[in-house]
């Protein structure tokens, strides 16, 4: 939503992206299809070396986002650029190639790896399908380096899956997409199964990578002090739309939508001492995207809301360095966590 | 709105509601017999919140479990002894100890969508606690769980009390098995990993909710969670269990002001804040032991970073760090008082 400073071409470039989804047939005199818009004109700028959290509950559209982007759902409208070249114009065969360039890592390391293979097998397989990345003869070596990058034994490749822990696991994902040397890595949720102590310990693996090889992260979590830690700049979904995006220390010191206030101040403080602290406790539950509220979709939790709220949507105000799609946003007093 | 309010715990420490000593399950297993808990004793007063947390595999839930009589015998195996109003929980017939649970102590889950039943209204399921119970009618059943529906602030109470789980977000469910679990007035709820399903905001509604409901009601609450920021803002006491042992127990403030376990400390680093006031992340080395495969001596010593040579042999037991401050470890240092 805002234009940053441009210091270095983006990498990825998301431009209104759009995502609805048909429910039902027409009926049988031609009666309207009712469309989900999971994904409602989305846009953002990765660069090399940044990480942008994605941030939001259940059903605000962060995972639909993340699978649009991939391609593995196709967009309803909008553009996808990967070195200011659409990647939605690509054939099958081209985006297959592409790919490589674009790995992602999800957030169950016990499915997501294959149980029948060794650790060298799981790394070694994105090899066959681009199999000029690695030299055949190097990459016995390379699968060694790579357990090495991401904290593991290289004795650890002949081992199965199922003989890790949860955090190693998530390790191999992590390994097994950095085979084909991606510049961008999707991370849905890729922290959100470990215990915070393992958790911490992938964090840091995932910064230090990034540091080392100028990866750029398109950092999607529900979690939201991990995101505060990690992200370079925070998007906030509701209801399939970006409510607030910003640089994540303004986002959360700052917080200018309504709802960025309420999510960030029901986040539990570890220290006693703060537990008398004011928070906003949201009065009931996300709306049925379906059937979306009018007006600004937030309208019916919003303790600010006044009637300009219920009939018109909001349009998106810039504020500093970050933007807040809200009547109000430069008007509300800013609650900080 | 505040956050949870401590509730008060002034004065002399009152009798305990529940007194857990020496509780210890194991279970049979093809490789043996493996240690879930390994002696842990604890106290719960009137009224008082307890935390307890643990990571996975760290025996927190196992052990409420035991208490509850939800651990099945062969292949679990429930040693120890579990004092409410004086009597032991454990020994006593299933008969009695049917009557103890809903009653007295009462206990809501993390999945509270597949803890209910999905083909029984969500009235039913409520007013049947009550029903089989107190043997009232099936009117006043219902009109008892409209109201215990309004209690946990569902609304339109009247109109949902037909309706099916299915019908119902994860919030809500959660609300119904609160009612199901207040429906009989238990002096104690445990709620394990009660939130941790839900959306943040979803899971500040429900804290505030049981904190409410504590506070109206008197009862007692044990907090099972692995959320170092919910144990920080809702409970009075917190114990910290690792590999199937409490390695430290402490008041709130004084376990996030002056953390004496070595893990305990680590856990409190490794996590990211909200606040921003986390810096770099320090993360614990290592994973957890395998239960089966408990390490010699202090079960944290492979992962900790101040082990000395006693750790690997002997096994460290609670002891005074500061006022009902504990911990089980060789090298924690006493807090000087004047």
């Amino acid at each position: 939503m805002t234009d940053a400073p441009v210091t270095d071409a983006p990498v990825f470039e998301v431009r209104d992206i759009r995502k609805d989804y048909a429910l039902g047939k027409p009926g049988l005199f031609g009666g309207a299809v009712r469309t989900l818009a999971a994904v409602n004109d989305v846009s953002f700028t990765l660069r090399r070396g940044e990480t942008v959290g994605l941030v939001g509950e259940s059903g605000c559209g962060k995972s639909s986002l993340a699978r649009t982007v991939l391609r593995l759902n196709e967009p309803t409208g909008g553009e996808v650029l990967y070195h200011g070249q659409n990647i939605l114009d690509l054939s099958r065969s081209e985006m297959q190639k592409l790919r490589r360039h674009i790995q992602v890592v999800f957030q169950d390391p016990y499915s997501s790896l294959d149980p029948r293979f060794t650790v060298r097998r799981i790394l070694s397989e994105p090899w066959q399908v681009f199999p000029d990345i690695v030299p055949a003869h190097q990459r016995e070596a390379r699968v060694a380096e790579l357990l090495t990058l991401v904290g593991l034994n290289p004795s650890d490749a002949d081992r199965y899956p199922h003989q890790f822990s949860g955090g190693q696991r998530q390790r191999i994902g992590i390994a097994r997409a950095l085979a084909l040397e991606p510049e961008v890595i999707v991370c849905d949720e890729a922290v959100s199964a470990l215990d915070v102590s393992v958790q911490a310990q992938v964090v840091n693996l995932l910064k230090d990578l990034q540091d080392r090889l100028g990866l750029a992260y398109l950092f999607i979590a529900h979690d939201l002090s991990v995101v505060r830690h990690i992200s370079d700049r925070v998007i906030v979904m509701y209801l399939g739309q970006v409510v607030e995006e910003g640089p994540t220390e303004e986002v959360f010191q700052n917080p200018r939508h309504p709802y960025t206030q309420a999510l960030l101040s029901a986040v539990p403080i570890p220290d006693p001492a703060r537990r008398d602290r004011e928070v906003i406790v949201l009065e009931g539950e996300v709306p049925n995207p379906i059937f979306p509220p009018s007006g600004c979709p937030f309208h019916p939790r919003c303790a600010h809301a006044g009637d300009i709220c219920r009939e018109a949507p909001p349009p998106v105000k810039t504020l500093g360095s970050a933007a807040a799609r809200c009547h109000f946003a430069d008007r509300l007093e800013v609650v900080a966590s | 709105m505040r956050a949870m309010q401590p509730s008060e715990t002034l004065g002399a420490t009152p009798a305990p509601l529940l007194d857990v000593r020496d509780l210890r399950v194991t279970f049979e297993t093809p490789h043996g017999l493996v240690k879930a808990v390994g002696g842990v004793s604890w106290t719960l007063a009137p009224g008082e919140t307890l935390g307890i947390i643990g990571e996975s595999g760290s025996g927190k839930s196992v052990g409420l479990e035991a208490i509850m009589g939800l651990i099945k015998t062969p292949p679990g195996h429930v040693s120890g002894e579990v004092l409410f109003e004086g009597r032991n929980v454990l020994t006593m017939p299933e008969r009695e100890r049917r009557q103890l649970r809903g009653e007295k102590i009462a206990m809501i889950f993390q999945d509270a969508m597949s803890a209910l039943n999905p083909s029984l209204t969500v009235g039913t399921q409520i007013a049947e606690v009550y029903r089989l119970r107190r043997k009232c009618s099936q009117a006043e059943a219902e009109r008892r769980a409209i109201e215990l529906m309004d209690r946990v602030k569902i609304p339109s109470a009247k109109t949902r009390v037909g309706n099916y789980p299915h019908e119902f977000s994860g919030g809500m469910c959660q609300r119904v098995m609160i009612a199901t679990a207040l429906a009989l007035g238990p002096q104690i709820l445990i709620a394990d990993e009660p939130t941790t399903a839900l959306d943040v905001t979803v899971q500040r509604q429900i804290m505030t909710l049981l904190a409410e409901l504590q506070r109206e009601d008197g009862m007692a609450l044990v907090l099972i969670t692995h959320d170092l920021g919910l144990v920080a803002e809702t409970v009075d006491r917190a114990m910290v269990m690792y590999a199937g042992r409490l390695v430290e127990s402490a008041p709130v403030s004084s376990l996030f002001d002056a953390p004496s376990h070595p893990y305990t400390r680590g856990l409190i680093r490794s996590m990211p804040r909200i606040d921003g006031a986390s810096g770099a992340l320090h993360a614990i080395g290592g994973t957890p032991p395998a239960a089966g495969r408990m390490p010699k001596g202090c079960a944290f010593h492979p992962r900790c970073e101040m082990r000395v040579d006693r750790c690997r042999v002997d096994r460290p037991v609670l002891r005074p760090m500061d006022r009902d401050h504990f911990a089980a470890c060789h090298i924690a240092k006493e807090t000087p008082r004047d």
